[in-house]
């Protein structure tokens, strides 16, 4: 039996997108750090390794500490996809919630309220509030501190926008002919919204996170780059920073290239998946 | 008196080199009313916007010829660039779309329409604006009470016949016509049908595309069948639609709702095929009634069988 | 006289904004009966529309009554409160001018004709966690067919009835020819099993050639359930004639003539009919010149 293709494409389009960070988020620390004993082990320097062969059998090498370097990085694009799904979530349900608000309320006062806000929020430059923000932390704040509330800014500056798209497009589907006509069936908003409108909208929220994503990612690598992470915090950013260090070992400059490749698949991996199916898409449709 | 629209043998092809509509021959005077009949995706809208140089991305004209003749020359729209083009569209060739609504600018009111296009061509144009909508079949009070409405507040027909004068503006020698009709209410189809009426007695040569087979029998000179991008019947409407030779052009008739008998009309059978390359031989015979192994596998040519009388059908007889 | 499903009484109602204040709607007295089948006729801006969309409940009328007899007891469409008015819906089913505009394209045929089960948890009448809990209990017993798989043969007859195959049932609506969605449009109207049908304009947005064969499926449904009541809005008095037996001809927000379909036709009273008549009268006689010959 086939389902219906808007599940279908929602399937393919989100499907790509979770799989991937779901892989990376779940999977890469248990995968590649291996059993708990094992860890462990795989942690100490390998002159205290007690197999003959320590330090070969890993892939990418090791790491200034003498862990594998695979596992480090897994552990970091785990953290760094972590960070950066988090924030993606918040932004989506603030889009979504701010969108349907100002998409589909019927009161005025309410309405004009949500654009004055949006209009506020993007009316103030988002990187003189971030320079604000990292400067007016007191030194002895937690860069945990620092980092939430930069993440929080990020959050906050990227609903408006997709708020705006998605509150048109819920305007311009609920005036539509079958919207009108599931009401006049009886149907709850509620049912409207999720026969009706969200199969309109997968595509709208699958590119506001696409292009949302790359912006956490830059945060946390930026952030960590500048040295105001949060220490405990084994990102990608972090790594980049510890390799710059000792850029003389060829192993380094590799493990770094590796690193930045690691970065821009986290960062770019869905805007490329949604390239990819809009190409398919505008191909089918020219036929 | 001499033709002012000529098509030759014209030839528009989709993405993957499907043939939309295909040699395509046509010729109109001044003064005359040509109907151009056919369901759904026979090609009559693509037709029209081939004319125009206005096809939607992934068609293009494959070959023949339009040509516009006006007092000194004869050109062919298909070989001018769009500087030169522009000179003929909307001064020499009217065209009023299908979508009534969407056509009209809706932060635009009526009369600010109409006049956009009148300036283009310079000289009293408010004059001529006025005229226009009066040609149209605007009555009075419209003028003055609500020519300087906006779109949303006009009805369907009222729309309409905005549109006709946005395209009759400029006094063009060659209106296009796109379902103008459809929708309207009987009232309002006959009062745009007579407004056609009159633009035609006005020396406009006028190409009128529809599914409405009786607004062509009531102003129609000539009527043009077609079927999967093909004209498969054309003649004078009067003996076309009276006796019609072509099994299709039989079935479109008798579709047509009767007033005078409470009976139900004969559909016709089956859907048209959506690209005519689907189907080997003659494009109707999976629906005709008539169908004999000829058909199966061969074409039939447009063909003269009585004076002026032309039928693509291996068996219609003179 | 067959059983009363709807009456209207007083109505009127005038669309708000300066732009539309010539036009009021005055309707007094209407009503449908089981069975019947009611053509609104009338030019453009007659109200006819308006007229339809306040009988069918999703128009409020500025004042006035629209009383709905259902199994249950007589109803005020406008003053029963919205989850009453939700669960009124299912006695009218409503088929709009444009199948383009009235189907969903992002969903499939299937997915849309099931809407009307789905709102009014048909075929069992389960509330919606009665449905969760019956669907776990099936789960576990692997007896009989499932909730869905009742719609799903209930929709799929429906879409039979009208003329659609199983395979075009799994496609979207963009896939299919004017006629088919008009056709799907009718299944969704049809498959709650209303008993008031209203239609929009049903074949003005479609080929002659289609229209012809939605009329006679439309007449054909009204012989297979007669106690079906048809309203419908056409400003195509030929295709009134073929569906209604009784013709109201309405104009500038007045019902000027109500009659049989034969005697209007024949004989019209009032001025707008007689003035539509003598027009298309004589657009038919010039189109069928030679079928009168013959005749």
């Amino acid at each position: 039996m086939q389902t219906p293709r808007h599940r279908r494409d929602w399937k393919s389009a989100g499907a790509w997108l979770l799989l991937g960070f779901t892989a990376a988020v779940v999977l890469a620390p248990h995968r590649l750090t291996g059993v708990p004993e094992r860890q462990a082990q795989s942690f100490m320097p390998p002159s205290l390794y007690h197999s003959s062969t320590a330090g070969n059998e890993y892939l990418l090498g090791t790491d200034y500490l003498g862990r594998s370097f695979l596992a480090v990085l897994g552990v970091a694009v785990s953290a760094t996809a972590q960070v950066a799904l988090g924030g993606t979530a918040a932004v989506l349900l603030g889009v979504l919630v701010v969108g349907t608000i100002h998409g589909s309320t019927q009161s005025r006062l309410l309405r004009s309220a949500l654009s004055m806000g949006n209009l506020g929020v993007m009316a103030v430059p988002e990187a003189a509030v971030l320079i604000t923000i990292a400067a007016i932390w007191p030194r002895t704040a937690t860069t945990w501190h620092v980092n939430a509330s930069m993440i929080s800014v990020l959050v906050f500056f990227a609903i408006p926008p997709g708020a705006r798209l998605i509150a048109e497009r819920i305007r311009a589907v609920n005036k539509s002919g079958y919207v009108t006509a599931s009401r006049e069936c009886g149907a709850t908003s509620l049912y409207t919204f999720w026969y009706d409108v969200w199969p309109h909208l997968t595509e709208d929220v699958a590119w506001i996170a696409a292009s949302v994503l790359p912006r956490f990612v830059a945060a946390e690598v930026g952030l960590a780059y500048l040295g105001v992470e949060y220490r405990e915090f084994e990102g990608l950013g972090r790594i980049i920073a510890k390799s710059f260090n000792n850029l003389i070992d060829s192993t380094a400059r590799f493990q770094m290239l590796v690193t930045i490749a690691a970065i821009l698949w986290v960062a770019l991996i869905p805007q490329v998946v949604l390239h990819l199916r809009s190409m398919r898409a505008w191909k089918a449709e020219s036929i | 008196m001499s033709e002012i629209l000529k098509l030759r043998n014209l030839s528009v092809c989709g993405p993957g080199s499907a043939e939309i509509i295909s040699g395509i021959n046509l010729s109109l005077r001044s003064g005359e009313i040509l109907g151009i009949v056919g369901e759904t995706g026979s090609g009559k809208t693509t037709l029209i916007n081939s004319i125009l140089g206005l096809l939607p991305n992934g068609l293009r004209v494959v070959s023949g010829s339009v040509h516009v003749t006006d007092d000194e020359q004869t050109v062919d729209l298909l070989k001018l660039n769009g500087e030169q083009c522009r000179r003929y569209l909307g001064l020499q060739i009217g065209y009023v779309p299908q979508d009534v609504r969407s056509g009209l600018n809706p932060l635009m009111t009526a009369r600010d329409s109409v006049e956009e296009g009148a300036r283009r061509k310079g000289g009293r144009y408010q004059e001529r604006t006025e005229s226009a909508l009066r040609r149209a079949g605007l009555p009075e009070d419209f003028l003055k009470l609500d020519a300087d409405r906006r779109p949303g507040g006009l009805s369907g027909g009222q729309c309409q016949r905005v549109l006709i004068a946005q395209a009759i503006v400029n006094k063009p020698r060659v209106l296009l016509l796109d379902e103008p009709t459809a929708s309207l209410d009987p009232l309002a189809r006959h009062a745009v049908l007579d407004t056609v009426r009159g633009l035609a007695s006005e020396h406009c040569a006028i190409l009128l595309v529809t599914h409405d087979i009786a607004a062509v029998a009531e102003v129609g000179n000539f009527v043009a069948v077609m079927y999967c991008g093909r004209i498969v019947e054309i003649g004078r409407s009067d003996e076309l639609l009276t006796n019609p030779k072509h099994p299709y052009t039989r079935a479109l008739l008798e579709c047509v709702p009767r007033i005078d008998q409470r009976m139900l009309m004969k559909a016709i059978p089956g859907e048209a095929p959506t690209l005519a390359s689907d189907v080997p031989g003659c494009k109707f015979h999976p629906r005709c009634a008539f169908c004999e192994e000829q058909c199966h596998s061969e074409e039939p040519v447009l063909r003269e069988i009585s004076n002026g009388r032309y039928v693509a059908c291996h068996l219609a007889e003179g | 006289m067959n059983e009363l499903l709807l009456k209207a009484r007083n109505l009127s109602f005038s669309y708000p904004g300066a732009a539309c204040r010539q036009f009021q709607l005055r309707v007094d007295h209407l009503d449908i009966h089981a069975g019947e089948t009611l053509a609104l006729c009338g030019p453009s801006g007659s109200g006819k529309s308006t007229l339809l969309s306040i009988l069918a409940g999703t128009t409020r009328p500025n004042s006035g009554e629209v009383h709905i007899v259902t199994r249950s007891g007589q109803f005020d469409v406008y003053k029963c409160g919205a989850s009453k008015w939700r669960e009124l819906r299912q006695e009218f089913g409503i088929v709009y001018q444009d199948p383009r505009e009235s189907l969903n394209d992002r969903r499939t045929v299937l997915d849309i004709v099931t809407d009307p089960l789905r709102i009014h948890c048909l075929p069992d009448k389960l509330s919606p966690t009665q449905g969760i809990l019956d669907g776990i209990a099936h789960w576990l017993q692997q007896t009989g067919p499932t909730r869905s798989q009742a719609r799903r043969e209930i929709v799929l007859d429906t879409l039979k009835r009208v003329g659609i195959t199983t395979e075009q049932a799994f496609r979207t609506p963009q896939r299919l020819s004017g006629g088919q969605r008009q056709r799907v449009a009718l299944a969704r109207a049809l498959v709650a099993r209303p008993r008031m049908l209203f239609l929009d304009e049903p074949t003005s947005a479609l080929d002659v050639s289609v229209q012809a064969s939605i009329t006679s499926l439309l007449k054909s449904v009204h012989d297979d359930e007669q106690q079906l009541a048809y309203v419908l809005v056409t400003h195509d008095l030929a295709l009134a004639r073929q569906l209604a037996d009784r013709i109201a001809i309405l104009d500038r927000g007045c019902i000027v003539e109500l009659d049989t379909s034969d005697r209007i036709l024949e004989s019209p009273s009032s001025m707008t009919a007689q003035q539509i008549l003598s027009i298309v009268r004589s657009t038919s006689h010039k189109l069928h010149r030679q079928n009168l010959n013959d005749s």
